[in-house]
């Protein structure tokens, strides 16, 4: 297949969750942040998406912004969150409410704090199913046990009087779980899920959510900095960078065939993709802050490859897949099949298009 | 200096034994607690570690937390006590140093910490940070303390004006730098690394690590780095101590321990770090559980309780896989039950002939066995334990279940055995003739 740009991502509606050229900006006295700037995905059923980057590039800001946990002096400017067909953005307190928990859960970092320390687990699972459910007493209890036991916690008639502090890590984060699939969400949201926790429990924990996924067929977005995990466990990729998705493949292609300078960067500064002995690869400087629209490629200060033209225009996503899967690059080193100007004007206009189309 | 140091250099390229000892750890133990008439058992964080360390070279100390490792790396700089044994610095016995002496010692030794945030005082600029060793020591005079720190802070890899800025001015990569120039203020010759890396993102991690790795090239350091991370100890280390409960299961060569462990956690735990390489299957050995309490470890082998590949006594060698997982985590159901203490509560309610929901065993040997065919010759024995349980002797049911079900790894702790030419040790039974090795009992390893 040869390269051309990409067309308008996939609409076909039936996808689960499509974030569309969503804006999420920060109004501080200092500056204004553009912590997610223009990101558009989407998430079907039944599959995992993730979304890697180091810490800054905006992961978390998505997806707060998902689950509508941005606040003041944080605003959604631009774009659409649509989850089954409605558009989230601008919906009211209790709106939110609803689909918060029950139609979207969200597995924090760090279980320890997800969890308050003053409710046994059962209580806060409980809680859960109160609000969601309406269940309470004994019928709630048994849920609450069952649930437990979902996630692979022995012994769950009596680990649902337990405060969290008696739970060592990898079972908080079960628990966790546990309370974010009381109400059936068909979403789960999983922020760094498995970063505090040790290898071998967050193996458990990597092949615990597959089986949920296998039998409750929902949609994972799995957020994470580790490159190693995200290869385990998404089907498809997308790779931020300053509050920007700068490449977006299946997750096979993505390790086989990285396009972007920068996915290429992340993958050869992991440890254990470099011979024994040698010296890491790095990638120099740090993640920018965006604090103005974008007119420039925000990775070019780092990029090996920059030359001229990315100082000036804007990249837009360009199809780069080889086999046709979909696979699409924010670089102005593609289309690489056209000469190098020619892909620059291409960039230029289309991204000037776009501007325009938001203005109006 | 520079000669010394390009001499490890070209002994360690060479294969060959490098260096002298330098620090020498024999039988190490430190235990928290259990001193006093009424203590509870002591919490044994390090319990028995034998080891060296050669000059010039990087050991990595790796396991899951809670395992000691740090515990090990703070005795070792004599920030904690140890209980029992002995460790020798260039042949001093240093668990006896005190006062004036320990103070000299300690310029040898320096520590860089995991958290750059906390490890770095707020309210001191760089420059007094990585002065403090310094002025600590009473190193030179203070012109020359200065100097030294401006000269430390290009060696980082930071600029002279930082001297006066504070760390929230600083990236975490960068409060890293400052930490280790610190370390390196009064030139130590031996450099404790506390999970240098594990709190950066990959990309400043590579630049972190390959700095400590030009630092040890230029000033001949010999590091003990303590990680969880197996890819990062993967890449920089000579030799690796894999531990586990306060003890060490696997040391040997990093190379021949990564491509061909030998001890049933050292593969489980290389096995559990996922492959940044979607078309790598990997078949997984998915640890069950958790480490067992520190305060209360099995007796035998410390991995007993997690072994996937755990020697079964004859009478049971051959029943289905499932139901000795099942057993296995029955066991663990009683193990933890003894632990807990019983509330008055729910003691007078089983005293006054109410159900207690601690006695409650039925729905759980229905969860664990209920989709399984037991035979009899299990049925009888798990019967058995479910009802000292229900009469309150979990203790009872816990002893009855490791006589029944329980083999050598229960009770006897492996020694160590050498298990290749070049000294790797490993800590086993079933290295000893009469059992299959570790790697041949369960089929592992990938297929593309």
């Amino acid at each position: 297949m040869s390269q051309s740009f990409a067309t308008e991502a996939n609409t076909d509606g039936d996808a689960l969750l499509q974030v569309e050229n969503l804006q999420t900006v920060f109004f501080t006295d200092k500056e204004t942040i553009r912590a997610v700037d223009g990101i558009t995905f989407d998430v079907e059923r039944g599959e995992t998406v993730g979304i890697v980057g180091e810490s800054g590039s905006g992961k978390s800001v998505t997806a707060r912004s998902i689950m509508g946990l941005i606040k003041s002096p944080g605003k959604i400017v631009e774009g659409s969150i649509k989850y089954k067909g409605d558009d989230l953005v601008g919906n009211s307190e209790s709106e939110w409410r609803d689909i918060r928990g029950g139609e979207i859960a969200m597995v924090f970092q760090d279980p320890l704090s997800s969890l308050n320390p003053v409710y046994t687990v059962g209580n806060q699972i409980k809680e859960a199913l109160r609000l969601h459910q309406g269940l309470t007493g004994q019928e709630a209890t048994q849920e609450a046990i069952e649930l437990l036991e979902s996630v692979g916690i022995p012994d769950a008639p009596r680990r649902v009087k337990e405060y969290p502090h008696e739970f060592s890590g990898g079972m908080r984060q079960r628990a966790v779980i546990a309370t974010a699939l009381a109400c059936e969400p068909d979403l789960l949201i999983c922020d760094e899920p498995t970063t505090a926790l040790d290898v071998t429990i967050q193996a458990q924990i990597l092949d615990l959510l597959k089986e949920l996924q296998e039998e409750r067929d929902i949609g994972i977005m799995f957020i994470t900095h580790d490159m190693g995990v995200i290869a385990e466990i998404a089907d498809r990729v997308n790779v931020m960078y300053a509050g920007e998705i700068v490449e977006q493949a299946d997750v096979e292609e993505l390790y086989e065939n990285p396009q972007h300078p920068y996915t290429r960067g992340l993958l050869k500064s992991i440890p254990g993709r470099t011979e024994r002995g040698e010296k890491l690869a790095t990638i120099e400087g740090e993640v920018p802050t965006a604090s103005a629209p974008a007119t420039d490629c925000r990775f070019a200060p780092r990029c090996p490859e920059a030359f001229d033209g990315c100082e000036q225009v804007h990249p837009v996503p360009v199809e780069v897949s080889r086999n046709g899967s979909d696979h699409t690059a924010s670089c102005l080193l593609y289309p690489d099949d056209v000469p190098r100007d020619e892909a620059v004007e291409m960039h230029r206009s289309r991204s000037t298009a776009t501007e325009e189309a938001i203005d109006e | 200096m520079s000669t010394a140091t390009s001499m490890y250099q070209d002994q360690e390229e060479s294969d060959t034994q490098i260096g002298d000892t330098l620090v020498e750890l024999n039988d190490l133990k430190t235990y928290y607690g259990g001193q006093g008439m009424f203590a509870g058992p002591p919490v044994k964080a390090v319990d028995g570690v034998t080891f060296d360390i050669q000059k010039g070279e990087t050991l990595g100390l790796v396991g899951e937390s809670g395992c000691g490792k740090t515990t090990l790396g703070r005795t070792l700089i004599q920030l904690e006590n140890a209980r029992g044994g002995s460790i020798k610095y260039d042949g001093t016995e240093i668990t006896e140093l005190s006062g004036k002496e320990l103070k000299e010692w300690r310029k040898n030794v320096q520590m860089v910490f995991q958290d750059p945030e906390s490890s770095l005082n707020e309210r001191m600029t760089v420059g007094e940070i990585i002065k403090e060793p310094l002025d600590v020591h009473d190193w030179k005079t203070p012109k020359d303390r200065r100097a030294r720190v401006r000269e430390i802070l290009d060696i980082v890899g930071l600029h002279p004006e930082h001297f006066y800025r504070y760390p929230h001015q600083f990236s975490g990569g960068q409060k890293q730098r400052v930490g280790i120039a610190r370390a390196l203020a009064l030139e130590p010759e031996f450099v404790i690394l506390d999970e240098p890396v594990s709190a950066l993102d990959a990309s400043v991690q590579a630049k972190i690590l390959n700095l400590l790795d030009d630092l040890q090239d230029r000033f001949g350091l010999t590091y003990l780095l303590i990680a969880h991370d197996l890819s990062v100890v993967e890449q920089i280390t000579d030799r690796v101590a894999v531990m586990y409960l306060g003890n060490v299961m696997e040391l040997g060569k990093t190379e021949e321990l990564f491509d061909d462990p030998a001890n049933p956690y050292t593969l489980s735990l290389l096995s559990a770090i996922p492959e940044p390489d979607p078309t790598i299957e990997k078949n997984r050995i998915t640890l069950r559980g958790t480490p067992p309490n520190p305060r209360d470890p099995p007796k035998g082998c410390p991995f007993t309780t997690r072994c996937p590949m755990k020697v079964r006594p004859e009478k049971y060698r051959d029943i289905d896989d499932d139901v000795w997982e099942g057993i296995e985590v029955f066991r663990e159901v009683v193990r933890e039950r003894t632990r807990i203490e019983r509330s008055w509560t729910s003691r007078i309610k089983t005293a006054l002939g109410g159900t207690d929901p601690y006695q409650d065993v039925d729905e759980i040997i229905e969860d664990i066995f209920g989709h399984l065919d037991l035979s009899s010759e299990v049925q009888s024995p798990v019967g058995e334990a479910v009802q000292y349980v229900k009469n309150g002797n979990e203790e009872q049911a816990r002893q009855y279940l490791r006589e029944e079900f329980g083999s050598v790894c229960d009770v006897e702790l492996p020694a160590d055995k050498r298990v290749s030419n070049t000294g790797r040790t490993s800590m086993c039974h079933r290295h000893g003739a009469e059992y299959d090795e570790p790697r041949e009992s369960v089929e592992i390893y990938e297929t593309t």
